[in-house]
């Protein structure tokens, strides 16, 4: 083997095959232990195992509960995000068109400023009712919750859709819009080819509100994550909140499962084939109504936020205290992002790359890759806690630091990272790779010159998207964050808990205004890449 | 421009003064053109100068700037009407073959004949299969047969419904000649033997020689029926 070609292996199959063995030890190894630690306790006669593995009650109750919580968002947001992202894909009119332009960013907005801006609203609401005689709308529990979680995860449902339905070509459409009606055509043809898409954003949603209490926990709502939590803050029994988890990882690894087949099977790439719909689809009449209703839907959770926080926070711009008071807080976030997208990055990049390749293991990496979505936030924070802390990696004194919220963060979002890198490295024409591969003086010529600069908004992409999901992050960072430092976004929880201020508005607008300008700063990097090599 | 056709035949398509834009820009200005019943007609020119705009016009997959378009003598589009694609009786062979990924080859061949008893659908559809050689194909999948398949079946479908008028956009693009040379053979026989109209975009000289003696050409900024 000549010097170059040792050299391009090294680049392209061992440096991402080290780095991925590196994020194994450092994401498996702690649930490992947590596994084993679980299991000798089993083994050791732990007499409780069989209630915590096979819950009963009270616990069965919350479980159920939990359940029907994740069916009740992922069922209409996968709908309304179908329904809404079909009505844009074949709208006649850009106006329409170009809302999606501001629809996808706001997913990077945290669900709890949803929270904040939907429970001030409500207030709002029931002042008047109140005043009119009316009963008032429930401010707390299952349907508040239900309809905030479904409003923050709306964005992902919609680009995820739109992602799907760009990806199909209007010949597909057009070759049966000859010889059938257009309700035939969406069920027949556009239903079914759509699917990837409507399993990944169901499996998506799923997911994320089974195991995420941050939402639920602000209105008064018990869930069973929330119980693992609860439980662990009590008695710090790292076994026990595993085997507590085991019932959630039954529901949440197939789950999971189902979201990595599904995302194998989206198209990534946007189908260049068919020129732009000239004719809008002519809906029945039950269709023509759910269509409009989600673009309402999809709208409300946008503005919504932006209207109620400014109105709230009106009277806190004459004093800025709120804002100096938070700098301290305001720079940990910043921290915990930055550092979350540093760590990120290799391995993302690692990922990828072995996804994309033609590799039999590349299907073991993206499972792997895909696992922590099946995991509660509070049990990455658990094993985490229990192997730097007094286990393996104790030795590193690096607990009690920075680096555990950015490590937990980096576990919970590389997958985001790794979908968003690959779905850039699908649209790379591999005539450029080749062409480059001819000409180069070296692999790493081609490595710097070409393909680097050609990912270069990828990977800035990729970096800001999980830098403002770890400064949104709650679950793990509620565990990790050391002593003395705290994240902005655990000060809005906390102030969330004890009802909301002008100053708690100023912040969560704040963080509405930074999350969206980062969202569109994705969008427009997104869209530039789309464009074609001549 | 006047088009014409000197055939007594009854048309089977007839286009008068027919404008279609995209955007600002003219792309066909006052088409008019009579088709009889059972003729075949290429269509050809150079890129960008409006085959495929207006085969897509007559088809009603592109809604005209002016002018009208009938077929058998009813009215589909212009002066005040407009008969959605899949009630003008016609079938459209796409440039790619379009074949639907989650359904069988015999599926997408079944797929327009839902006017059909169940026994007369599952016979046309038998009957296409074999005519364009696709039986031993029927349960595969678009993605687990040849290009060359993939265009038969793509014709194939069309042609299920027993169209009146065939409209084709450059459907043997990227086919090597012996598999064009198949493919022209099957959609020659089975429009023969069911008196379909052809009005076929094509690039190729040789292949519009065989298809038909007349072509509606492209030249010097203009429209001509060669």
């Amino acid at each position: 083997m000549t010097g170059g070609k040792k050299r391009n292996q090294i680049l392209r199959f061992h440096l991402p095959s080290g780095i991925l063995v590196l994020y194994t030890l450092l994401a498996g190894l702690p649930l490992l232990l947590l596994s084993v630690q679980a299991f000798t306790a089993v083994a050791g006669g732990e007499t409780e195992w069989r209630t915590l593995v096979f819950p009963q009650g009270r616990r069965l109750a919350l479980l159920l509960q939990t359940l029907g919580f994740a069916f009740s968002v992922a069922i209409p947001g996968t709908l309304i995000g179908f329904a809404g992202a079909a009505t844009l894909r074949f709208t006649r009119s850009r106006r329409i068109r170009h809302l999606s332009a501001f629809l996808i960013p706001s997913a990077a907005i945290p669900p709890h400023i949803h929270a904040m801006a939907w429970s001030v609203l409500v207030f709002w609401i029931n002042g008047l009712l109140k005043r009119s005689g009316l009963p008032p709308l429930q401010d707390q529990g299952f349907i508040i919750s239900v309809w905030v979680q479904m409003m923050a995860l709306l964005p992902f449902a919609f680009g995820i859709m739109l992602l799907t339905l760009s990806g199909i070509s209007n010949d597909l459409l057009e070759a049966s819009r000859v010889t059938a009606p257009d309700r035939r055509t969406i069920l027949r043809i556009l239903f079914p080819i759509a699917l990837p898409g409507l399993s990944t954003s169901f499996s998506f949603l799923f997911l994320v509100s089974l195991l995420d209490y941050s939402v639920p926990s602000l209105f008064q709502l018990n869930l069973y994550t929330l119980g693992i939590f609860s439980e662990y803050s009590i008695r710090y029994d790292a076994s026990h909140a595993f085997l507590m988890s085991v019932p959630l990882l039954f529901l949440s690894l197939p789950a999971a499962w189902l979201l990595q087949r599904s995302l194998r099977r989206l198209p990534l790439i946007p189908s260049g084939s068919g020129r732009e719909a000239r004719w809008p689809l002519r809906l029945p009449f039950w269709m023509h109504g759910l269509s409009c209703l989600s673009v309402l839907l999809l709208l409300l959770q946008l503005l919504v936020p932006l209207a109620v926080l400014a109105v709230q926070s009106l009277p806190a711009l004459s004093s800025m205290d709120w804002l100096t008071d938070s700098l301290p807080d305001m720079g940990i976030s910043l921290l915990i992002g930055v550092g979350t997208a540093f760590l990120t990055l290799p391995f993302a990049h690692a990922a990828a790359l072995s996804i994309d390749s033609r590799r039999h293991n590349r299907h073991a990496w993206w499972w792997l890759v895909m696992l922590p979505l099946a995991l509660p936030a509070p049990l990455i924070g658990i094993a985490l806690i229990h192997t730097w802390n007094a286990g393996a990696f104790s030795w590193t004194s690096l607990y009690n630091t920075l680096f555990m919220p950015i490590l937990a963060c980096t576990l919970r979002f590389l997958p985001f990272a790794v979908f968003l890198l690959l779905s850039f490295l699908k649209r790379v024409d591999r005539n450029l790779i080749g062409a480059a591969l001819i000409l180069q003086k070296n692999s790493l010529h081609t490595l710097f010159r070409i393909f680097l600069p050609m990912l270069s908004g990828a990977y800035l992409g990729a970096g800001l998207l999980v830098a403002v999901l770890a400064i949104g992050e709650l679950g793990a960072t509620l565990l990790l964050t050391p002593p003395g430092a705290g994240t902005l976004t655990l000060k809005i929880y906390n102030y969330l808990h004890y009802g909301s201020s002008e100053a708690v508005s100023g912040l969560c607008l704040l963080l509405y205004l930074i999350a969206l300008g980062i969202g569109l700063f994705l969008q427009k990097t997104a869209t530039s890449n789309n464009r074609r090599p001549a | 421009m006047n088009m014409v056709n000197e055939n007594e035949a009854a048309p089977v398509l007839s286009l008068r003064n027919l404008v279609c834009r995209r955007g600002e820009r003219i792309i066909l200005d006052g088409i008019n053109l009579d088709v009889p019943a059972g003729a075949h007609l290429c269509i050809r020119g150079p890129s960008g100068c409006g085959k495929s705009t207006l085969l897509r016009a007559i088809a009603g997959l592109d809604i005209p700037a002016g002018g009208t378009v009938s077929i058998r003598d009813r009215l589909v589009s212009g002066a005040g009407a407009w008969v959605q694609p899949h009630l003008r009786g016609l079938g459209f062979v796409f440039q790619t073959p379009a074949l639907w990924p989650h359904m069988t080859i015999a599926e997408n061949i079944r797929f327009g004949l839902h006017g059909m008893g169940k026994g007369a659908s599952s016979e046309r559809t038998d009957h296409l299969l074999k005519r364009f050689s696709l039986s031993d194909l029927r349960n595969r999948h678009p993605d687990e047969i040849s290009g060359g398949e993939a265009r038969r079946a793509s014709i194939a479908r069309s042609m299920a419904p027993h169209p009146a008028l065939l409209l084709l956009d450059e459907p043997m693009t990227h086919l090597d000649e012996s598999l064009k040379e198949d493919a022209l053979d099957f959609l020659l026989e089975e429009a023969e033997e069911a008196h379909t109209t052809l009005l076929l975009v094509t690039h190729d000289a040789g292949e519009a020689a065989r298809v038909s003696a007349r072509s509606l050409l492209f030249q010097e900024g203009g429209w001509v029926l060669a």
